[in-house]
């Protein structure tokens, strides 16, 4: 019995939020009055993907100590991308996807350049880059969406492998691969050290600030897919679409155990947050009061998880 | 005037050179620009921000930050639309309970501050989508009626000054005055120099944040009673586009976003430089969507240009 109290005080798994995620999906299913399928809960799962796997974003940029404010408004600006150029054709999807990859990519090195040269707040950063990003999409749409998305691409969203839906394969699958680059390589060990302590990680011999930027890449990389997956979703293009998704990234990634101090988290706790999020968001529409209950949520959820790992740190200090 | 005043002042010298040269040279390139009506315009758009930017940066100083001020506003256009109308005491129950609700939400942030260790950003970013959340269940769309007397000093016009400039001036001559000349001022200086030792010094830190978030709640408040004043009704995203602005203003004009260097003269300026900004750019007729990217770039670049400088100085 010792032994595994021991276990798991000093595991990093997060049991604790497996067993919220078990009590939410017990809560939703007495709502529901057990006329909930497991197709409807694949279906959530599905509609779950896009906001996973910008919250794989979220969690990197936080693990280095860092936030993203920008992750939601690339998302948008992903969908007009490719909706605009698309125009429902499918003859220059791969264009279009590098072309939104590509700008995602360079967005990131943005932030992440300026943050660890300059040594600037990153909140303040990425917000006043999500700002010019959205002059931007304002510019070259001049505030009226246009286009739509390819059948192809659709497919992303609305195929399904045998039972399960193709965008959550995706997923499981991007959630794998980066756990794993997190865990088991050098590469991620040096990530969570140069968000413990940036100063000791540049002592000890690499350079922490191209370990930082290249997580800011990362995460505005997979904030591209998971635009492309959004606009796979929906189909068409739509101003401001992918903004929401910032807070939910966070507080997703909040959740799942993820420090704002850095270099504490795991994508583990990350994956169960998300599903917290879009069922507590499925039962506030069930309630009828889906877009404000959906911001008392995301207010109650981050500054209570914030301030329960806040007094842990305290406790083993 | 002491050194410390001045040398708070000094932070603020790179805005003022950059509104003279706004104003002269849009004096120049355009006619309708130095004009009466048109300068009266710009400083009755400038004066909410400004009253809200003060409040700001009264959270900067501390080294912290408050994104919750424009769903306090929001909050509070909302409350004043609803009771307003209400009976004889209506106006005066309004201002109440949007000074309690104000008061409230800064306690919640100062507490989740002070005694949880939540950093200043997230607890109060969390209270403000918190607030947005209430404020949409008490009123979906926009509307209420704002008592119409409010509405009416609310537009006064006094030469070339408008009755909310004028608040808004006052306000800052005052939030100067708290700053500098008072212990609260001081207090809160010494906090944003370095916690601990303002602590070890014998300052109460913890009451000392909770009641400055309240202040700067209830200044938010105040900001929400002249926007109900200008839209003349309740709207639970009004307050929405003052959160980027009312951060920008202070940082244009000097405030260390560390905390404990600079002075709401530079906020002032700050303010007027970003509805200068607007102005201009619609006397030039150049698309609004620009604003964004512009004002994006703009706190960029000043913080940038501030860190450097404060860099050489430590």
């Amino acid at each position: 019995m010792k032994k595994i109290k021991f276990l798991i005080r000093y595991n990093d798994f997060p049991f604790g939020i497996y067993i919220l995620l078990i009590l939410m999906v017990a809560t939703f299913l007495i709502f529901t009055k057990g006329t909930v399928s497991p197709m409807h809960l694949l279906n959530i799962a599905r509609a779950a993907s896009p906001l996973g796997i910008v919250a794989i974003g979220q969690t990197l940029t936080l693990l280095v100590a860092g936030l993203d404010l920008s992750l939601g408004t690339q998302m948008s600006l992903v969908n007009l991308v490719l909706a605009s150029m698309m125009n429902g054709n499918s003859d220059k999807t791969f264009v279009a996807i590098l072309i939104s990859l590509t700008l995602c990519a360079f967005i990131g090195m943005v932030n992440g350049i300026v943050i660890t040269k300059f040594k600037m707040q990153p909140f303040l950063v990425t917000m006043a880059m999500s700002l010019i990003i959205q002059g931007g999409y304002y510019i070259y749409t001049k505030g009226i969406a246009r286009g739509s998305i390819a059948r192809e691409i659709r497919y992303l969203s609305e195929g399904w492998i045998g039972n399960i839906p193709v965008a959550l394969i995706l997923w499981i699958a991007l959630w794998l691969i980066c756990s794993v680059i997190l865990k088991k390589t050098v590469y991620g060990q040096k990530l969570y050290m140069a968000g413990a302590n940036k100063k000791a990680s540049d002592l000890s011999g690499f350079r922490s600030d191209r370990i930082i930027i290249s997580a800011y890449v990362l995460a505005a990389l997979l904030a591209g897919i998971a635009g492309i997956l959004l606009s796979a979703y929906i189909g068409v293009a739509s101003v401001d679409i992918g903004n929401s998704y910032t807070l939910d990234s966070v507080a997703a990634s909040v959740i799942g155990g993820t420090s704002f101090l850095g270099g504490v988290g795991s994508l583990e706790g990350t994956f169960p947050g998300v599903l917290i999020i879009t069922i507590l968001s499925s039962l506030m529409t069930i309630i009828g009061i889906s877009e404000a209950g959906k911001f008392i949520c995301q207010g109650t959820i981050i500054a209570v998880m914030v301030a329960l790992s806040q007094l842990r740190t305290k406790e083993r200090r | 005037m002491t050194g410390s005043v001045k040398s708070h002042i000094k932070q603020a010298f790179p805005a003022m050179v950059i509104v003279l040269i706004m104003v002269i040279g849009t004096s120049i390139a355009s006619e309708g620009f130095l004009t009466i009506p048109n300068l009266r315009n710009v400083m009755t758009q400038t004066s909410i921000l400004i009253v809200i930017a003060t409040a700001q940066s009264f959270a900067l100083l501390t080294g912290g930050i408050d994104m919750s001020i424009s769903s306090v506003m929001s909050l509070t256009t909302i409350i004043t639309a609803t009771f307003s109308t209400h009976g004889t005491f209506g106006l005066l129950s309004a201002i109440l309970l949007s000074i309690i609700a104000g008061g409230l939400i800064g306690a919640v942030n100062g507490t989740g501050i002070c005694y949880y260790r939540i950093p200043a950003m997230i607890i109060t970013i969390s209270t403000q989508v918190f607030v947005k959340g209430i404020c949409l269940i008490l009123m979906p769309s926009s509307g209420g009626k704002i008592h119409p007397g409010f509405v009416r000093f609310m537009r006064i016009k006094i030469g070339m000054f408008s009755m909310p400039f004028i608040i808004a001036v006052c306000f800052c001559i005052i939030a100067f005055f708290i700053l500098h000349y008072s212990r609260f001022g001081r207090n809160l200086y010494a906090i944003g120099n370095n916690e601990l030792y303002a602590e070890q010094s014998g300052i109460n830190v913890k009451n000392n944040m909770i009641s400055i978030y309240m202040l700067i709640s209830i200044t938010a408040v105040m900001a929400g009673w002249m926007l109900a004043a200008r839209i003349a009704s309740g709207n639970p995203l009004a307050g929405d586009s003052y959160t980027m602005d009312s951060i920008a203003a202070p940082v244009i004009g000097g405030i260390s976003m560390n905390g404990g260097l600079g002075t709401v003269v530079g906020t002032f300026l700050g303010s007027v430089i970003l509805s200068l900004i607007n102005n201009i750019m619609n006397n030039l007729g150049i698309s609004p969507y620009f604003q964004y990217i512009i004002k994006g770039s703009l706190l960029m670049v000043s913080l940038m240009l501030f860190q450097f400088r404060r860099k050489k100085v430590l």
